[in-house]
């Protein structure tokens, strides 16, 4: 097998973090804030879709549709290292996975603010860069 | 679709398909993908039929794919991509930290499983260039395994791979063919269950030696056996040894009648050999014995001089036979009365027969005359005689019939007369199977046969202008029947015995008589001097000549042997062709009339004697001869 699956953080390594860690998604991008940049426009423009599908599928009673949507932000999360928000997520797809809908309401509460200053965040770190 | 153009620098552009339905995830990748020392184009699409569509007319180096689309989730995406880009490597980025997953993807070809957010841009970029590198290099494994296989399958030789207990692991159609198995029932069977008793030390021996070549004979499920040549090569793979084998029995059967045909021929030359000098011997017999009965002062002496004649004559006609054996005679059609034929050499078919076997000949006279070679018939009724004795190694009846036979509608005889030739025996009888192929060229049911033997009756039977039928029934012998067409109106052409002639004709003319034979030359030359002739006599060729050179007088004929020292026949033929083109020329040889054209030596064929001859014939021989020249 080609697969080595010591050579990187696994899943539940990341999900284990608490928070958002900056330094982490600065390594990432390798200090490529042009590409933070696009990132967060991008984030200001898909994140609130992703949710509203979220919403949707609560609303629905929808337990597939809830796994993909909680999937897709999950990954979207990781890739910027918002730990906390992925851990939310992770917990919504599970949701959609067993077809459990008890507690997804408030779950998605806790991942819309998580969201939220994310966002906030993201944005300082960028003002912070222009103001330097 | 969007297409990203990063760093061209670099000698090789790698191709990218990105399939991901996360826009947000899509611009991280892709931005991940800016470093420098990337040299990459990459596209990007969101759905898997888009990524399908653009498969069928691009070849990326390698896609980095998303399980979880719009249209498509999970391993489906996965095989359903590899299906459509079996050249491509596929590393696989998934939000899903799904060990079972990553380790199937593995597993069914993706070069790896990246787990999104655990990787930066030249952990990436590395990945892919990995990937690409073990693609290039299973692409590789592949193609070398497809080749081998081919080989191993298509492979006119058998390959089988054993595990150290001599159980075969693998097998080609070939080695199932050999010994008549299917490939599958072969695979899981024990090597020494299919040959000989004792292989089991061989194997022995092999593994211990690391490698052999040999044979072993194979004993078929129908109970028939082949044999196998086999080469072996221990540990090609650790606990796994190969082996190359091949049916050769055909082979070796072949090999077999090869050297049989050799050694007939051998036996023939031989026989050819003896023949010739038995005949110069018998000629100086007969020549004394004529002498002493010239000579003779009473009735007794005179008798006993004429039984050695007639004892010589007996062996002549054996010597003849010898020659045809030794095929020294070339095909001379005449006219042929087949009872005689088949009375001139009875003695012989006593001999061959043997004493188990009783035969009944009827052979009628005067039935009618064919037009064939006398050796040929002679060989024909041998071998059929042979093949009938085989037919009975316990004994048995030979009957040999010859009468006229007249077909009207028959299917494998055109209407007509001929003359029948029937040989029959009371032996076992020949199966239906094995009657339609007798006459091919080297089948034989015999151990020891070379299959020669019938063929070559029918190539002369053919060559003749007749026909052979086979009859045979088990357990009843069986009647093989040889038809000659008759040719009407004609008389037997006379056989050597039957041209002698007991009368003494006399003679005046210069013979230059050249044989190397002292005793023969010297009893020919007093037996000519008491005709008349003046003789000049040589040892060989050179003497001759020199002969030649020196006499002052005309020598109306040279009688000459053909095989001599120092200089032969047609040396000497040719020098006094050249010198006195007046002299006629009459040659005597203990070879038949074939040594005359083997040697080069034009001539007409009333101008050639065979060795042993009567003094009566000779004279007989010379005065026409000679007449015919005057």
């Amino acid at each position: 097998m080609f697969w080595d699956e010591s050579r990187a953080d696994s899943e539940v390594d990341l999900l284990n973090r608490e928070g958002f860690d900056p330094q982490a998604l600065l390594h990432l991008v390798h200090g490529d804030f042009n590409l933070l940049q696009e990132l967060v426009d991008l984030f200001g423009t898909e994140v609130p879709g992703m949710l509203a599908s979220i919403e949707k599928a609560i609303q629905q009673g929808s337990a597939s549709d809830l796994e993909k949507a909680g999937h897709k932000i999950k990954g979207s999360m990781l890739q910027l290292s918002a730990h906390a928000a992925a851990k939310i997520a992770l917990q919504l797809e599970k949701s959609g996975q067993t077809g459990s809908m008890d507690g997804t309401g408030i779950l998605l509460e806790k991942l819309t603010q998580e969201v939220h200053v994310l966002d906030q965040t993201l944005r300082s770190m960028l003002q912070n860069r222009l103001s330097h | 679709m969007s297409t990203l153009v990063m760093d061209s620098r670099q000698t090789e552009l790698l191709r990218v398909l990105l399939v991901e339905d996360n826009v947000l995830d899509a611009k991280f990748i892709t931005g991940l993908l800016r470093l420098p020392t990337a040299a990459l184009q990459c596209q990007h699409v969101t759905r898997l039929a888009e990524a399908l569509d653009h498969l069928e007319k691009n070849s990326p180096d390698v896609i980095l794919l998303d399980l979880n689309l719009e249209d498509s989730a999970g391993y489906d995406t996965f095989y359903r991509i590899r299906q459509a880009a079996f050249r491509a490597a596929i590393l696989v980025l998934s939000g899903s930290d799904d060990e079972d997953l990553a380790i199937r993807t593995v597993r069914e070809g993706a070069q790896d499983y990246l787990v999104k957010g655990t990787f930066d841009g030249r952990l990436l970029l590395r990945s892919i260039r990995y990937a690409i590198e073990r693609k290039r290099s299973e692409e590789a494994l592949r193609q070398s395994q497809a080749t081998v296989r081919a080989i191993f399958e298509n492979s006119v030789e058998g390959i089988v791979i054993f595990d150290d207990d001599g159980i075969c692991l693998e097998a080609n159609a070939a080695a199932g063919a050999l010994i008549n198995l299917p490939r599958k029932e072969l695979i899981g069977s024990r090597l020494c269950d299919f040959c000989e008793k004792g292989f089991e030390e061989v194997w022995v021996q092999l593994r211990a030696s690391q490698s052999g070549r040999g044979q072993f004979w194979t004993h078929l499920k129908d109970g028939s056996r082949r044999l196998v040549d086999y080469s072996f090569t221990a540990n090609v793979l650790p606990g796994q040894h190969l082996a190359m084998v091949r049916d050769i029995t055909e082979q070796q059967d072949m090999e077999e009648q090869l050297r049989d045909s050799q050694k007939m021929e051998a036996v023939g030359r031989l026989a050819g050999g003896v023949a010739h000098d038995f005949n110069n011997i018998l000629g100086i017999i007969s020549g004394h014995a004529e002498l002493l009965e010239s000579s003779a002062s009473s009735q007794v002496e005179r008798s006993r001089a004429e039984k050695i004649i007639s004892a010589t004559e007996k062996a002549a006609s054996l010597t003849r036979q010898l020659l045809a054996f030794g095929r020294k005679q070339v095909m001379t059609l005449k006219l042929l009365d087949l009872s005689s034929v088949l009375e001139g050499i009875s003695s012989m078919v006593d001999c061959l027969v043997g004493a188990e076997i009783q035969i009944n000949i009827q052979a009628a006279k005067n039935v009618g005359l064919v037009r064939a070679d006398q050796s040929q018939m002679e060989q024909v009724i041998m071998n059929l005689t042979a093949n009938a004795r085989e037919a009975m190694p316990e004994g048995g009846t030979l009957t040999i019939t010859i009468d006229r036979y007249l077909s009207s509608d028959q299917p494998d005889l055109p209407p007509g007369e001929y003359i029948r030739l029937s040989i029959s025996d009371t032996g076992a009888g020949i199966s239906q199977e094995i009657q339609s192929r007798i006459f091919e060229p080297f089948f034989t049911t015999k151990k020891n046969g070379s299959g020669l033997g019938l063929s070559t009756v029918y190539g002369i039977v053919k060559q003749s202008g007749g026909y052979i039928t086979v009859h045979s029934e088990a357990q009843c012998g069986s009647t093989f029947s040889v038809y000659l067409p008759v040719i009407n109106g004609s008389h037997p052409n006379p056989t050597p015995s039957e041209s002698r002639s007991r009368s003494h004709v006399p003679g005046h003319e210069t013979i230059l008589l050249v044989d190397n034979e002292e005793d023969l030359r010297n009893a020919t030359c007093e037996y000519l001097e008491s005709c008349g002739y003046r003789v000049l006599t040589a040892g060989d060729g050179k003497e001759a000549i020199e002969i030649c050179n020196r006499y002052a007088g005309s020598i109306s004929l040279l009688i000459s042997d053909i095989v001599m020292p120092k200089l032969n026949g047609r040396g000497l033929v040719d020098h006094v062709r050249k010198t006195r083109p007046g002299t006629s020329i009459l040659i005597i040889s203990g070879y038949g009339a074939d040594a005359v054209w083997r040697h080069g030596i034009a001539l007409d064929p009333s101008c050639f004697l065979q060795k042993p001859f009567t003094f009566q014939v000779l004279s007989a021989q010379i005065r026409s001869v000679l007449d015919k020249e005057a």
